[in-house]
C-alpha cells in the first residue's frame, strides 16, 4: 500500500500542474464602442484609428470601420487602459471592383488600375494631422462620440 | 526470500493506480495532438519565409542591391518576378516577357501558382478564379503606399523596399536600396512579413505580384482591428478579421497564427511578432534610417 499513496501524491500534482497550463498571458485589452456624427448625421462609410500615445512597454493601436455611424472593436482587439491620438478617415467611395462586379481578370484589373480616386471627406485635422484625443479607462464603459465637419464644397 | 518474490503480486490498487497515471498522461497529451497538425503548419510558413529571406540575401549577393516592391501597377514588375531564380522558379521568371504588361503570354505565367509564397495555415484562395494569392509580401514603411506623412499621426519612414504603385512601368522608379542603406542594422529591420489572402472571392489582398499589394506597412499593428485601406476590390470581413476600407492602399501584416505573425528580418532571422507588440517598436523594426533605438520585442 505504501506504493500506491505514493503514486496517488504523483497524480494529484500532475492534476495541479494541468491546472496551471490554463490561464493565459493577456495586456487586458477593453472593448470600444462609440458613434460618428458628420455634419449633424450619422457617418455612412468611414473608418477609426486609436494610435497609443505616451510611454509604454506595450502600446497597442486599435481601430474598426465606421458603418451608418456607428464602430466597435471588439475587446480581443481592444485597447489597453491610456491616452490615444484618435483618426477618422471618410472616404468618398469604396474604390473599383468588389463584391458583385462582374467582370474578366484582365478587366477588373484595369478597373482598379483607372478608377477615379478615392477622396477623403473629412479634413486633415481629423486624420492625418489629428488632434482628437481620448483617454480609455477601466473598467470603462469606453464609449466615444465624435461630432466632424466634413470639408466644405 | 526468491519465493516470497514471486508470491507477491500486484493488488488491484496499484493496477487502478498505474491505470490513473496512464489516463492522466493521455489527458496531458491529446490535446497536443490535435494541435500538432497546425504546429508543422506553422513550422513550414516560417520555413518558407526563411527560404525568402535567403533569396533576397541571394539576389543582393548577385545583383548588389536589394529589388524593389513594385514599379507600376500592371507592369508585372514586383520582387515576386525578381527573386524566382532564387527560389528555383528561374523557368517562370524566364518566360516572363519585360514588356511592362501582366496580359499576352505574360498572363500564363502569372497564374503560376508557386508554393513557397503560400502559408499552409491559410486557406489557399484565388481572386478571379485564376490568380493565385500570396501569403508574404515585403516591408514598404510606416505609413502607405503614397509614402503619406504624417498618417493618423504617424510619420512616414521608408522601409527596405520602395513601390510606385500606379501607371505600367513609366514615370518615376521606386527607390531601391542596399544592404549598406540600411543604416538602422539588418537584424533591426523587417524584410518580409505575412499578410492573408482575401477570404471572400473578389477580395484582392494577397496578390503580391499586383502593384498596390506587393507589400505591407506598420501603420497599424500586427493583425490589427483597424481596417487596411485599398484602392480597390475591398471586400470587409471584420468578424473574419479582415477589415478594409477604400483609400490609398495600405495593408497590415495579417496571419492566421494565434497571436501573431512571422517577419523576416534583414539578416535572414525569422521572427514571430506578437499582436500585442509595442506599436512604436513595430514601426521602429519597419524602418531602415529611423535611426530608433529598438528595445526586445
Amino acid at each position: 500500500m505504501r506504493v500506491g499513496i505514493f503514486n496517488w501524491l504523483l497524480i494529484v500534482s500532475s492534476c495541479a500542474g494541468l491546472a496551471g497550463c490554463g490561464a493565459s498571458e493577456s495586456l487586458g485589452r477593453l472593448p470600444i464602442k462609440g458613434t460618428v456624427i458628420m455634419d449633424g448625421e450619422p457617418l455612412d462609410h468611414g473608418a477609426i484609428d486609436f494610435k497609443p500615445q505616451g510611454t509604454g512597454a506595450h502600446l497597442v493601436g486599435a481601430g474598426a470601420v465606421i458603418e451608418d455611424g456607428k464602430f466597435s472593436i471588439p475587446a480581443d482587439q481592444g485597447l489597453i487602459p491610456g491616452k490615444y491620438m484618435v483618426s477618422i478617415s471618410a472616404p468618398d467611395k469604396e474604390g473599383a471592383g468588389g463584391p458583385g462586379t462582374e467582370q474578366s481578370p484582365e478587366a477588373a484589373m484595369n478597373s482598379v488600375a483607372n478608377a477615379p480616386p478615392i477622396n477623403e471627406r473629412l479634413p486633415a485635422k481629423y486624420n492625418a494631422t489629428t488632434e482628437l484625443m481620448k483617454d480609455v479607462t477601466s473598467p470603462g464603459p469606453n464609449e466615444f462620440e465624435f461630432k466632424v465637419e466634413s470639408i466644405k464644397k | 526470500m526468491w519465493r516470497n518474490r514471486l508470491k507477491r503480486g500486484f493488488t488491484l490498487i496499484e493496477l487502478l493506480v498505474v491505470i490513473a497515471i496512464i489516463a492522466v498522461l493521455i489527458a496531458l497529451l491529446l490535446p497536443a495532438v490535435q494541435q500538432a497538425r497546425e504546429a508543422a503548419r506553422r513550422s513550414q510558413c516560417k520555413n518558407n519565409l526563411k527560404q525568402l529571406g535567403v533569396a533576397l540575401h541571394n539576389y543582393h549577393d548577385t545583383m548588389t542591391i536589394l529589388p524593389f516592391g513594385s514599379h507600376g501597377d500592371q507592369s508585372g514588375h514586383t520582387w515576386c518576378l525578381y527573386i524566382m531564380p532564387y527560389i528555383d522558379q528561374a523557368n517562370i521568371y524566364n518566360q516572363w516577357v519585360f514588356n511592362c504588361s501582366y496580359y499576352g503570354s505574360n498572363a500564363a505565367v502569372r497564374r503560376n501558382s508557386v508554393p513557397v509564397y503560400t502559408c499552409p495555415s491559410d486557406t489557399p484562395s484565388q481572386w478571379w478564379d485564376s490568380n493565385p494569392l500570396y501569403n508574404y509580401v515585403v516591408c514598404l514603411g510606416t505609413t502607405n503606399n503614397a509614402h503619406t506623412s504624417p498618417l493618423n499621426g504617424v510619420n512616414w519612414y521608408p522601409g527596405a523596399f520602395d513601390v510606385v504603385d500606379s501607371g505600367s512601368c513609366g514615370g518615376n522608379a521606386p527607390k531601391t536600396y542596399r544592404f549598406r542603406d540600411i543604416n538602422d542594422g539588418l537584424s533591426n529591420t523587417i524584410f518580409m512579413g505575412e499578410v492573408r489572402q482575401g477570404p471572400v472571392n473578389q477580395d484582392i489582398r494577397g496578390l503580391a505580384w499586383y502593384g498596390p499589394f506587393n507589400g505591407f506597412t506598420t501603420n497599424i499593428g500586427p493583425n490589427s482591428s483597424s481596417p487596411d485601406t485599398m484602392v480597390g476590390f475591398c471586400n470587409n470581413q471584420p468578424t473574419l478579421g479582415m477589415p478594409c476600407v477604400g483609400g490609398t492602399t495600405a495593408l497590415g501584416a495579417r496571419s492566421k497564427h494565434v497571436g501573431g505573425v512571422h517577419t523576416v528580418m534583414g539578416d535572414g532571422a525569422v521572427r514571430f511578432v506578437s499582436n500585442n507588440v509595442n506599436l512604436p517598436t513595430w514601426q521602429a523594426i519597419s524602418s531602415i534610417q529611423g535611426g530608433e533605438v529598438v528595445g526586445d520585442f
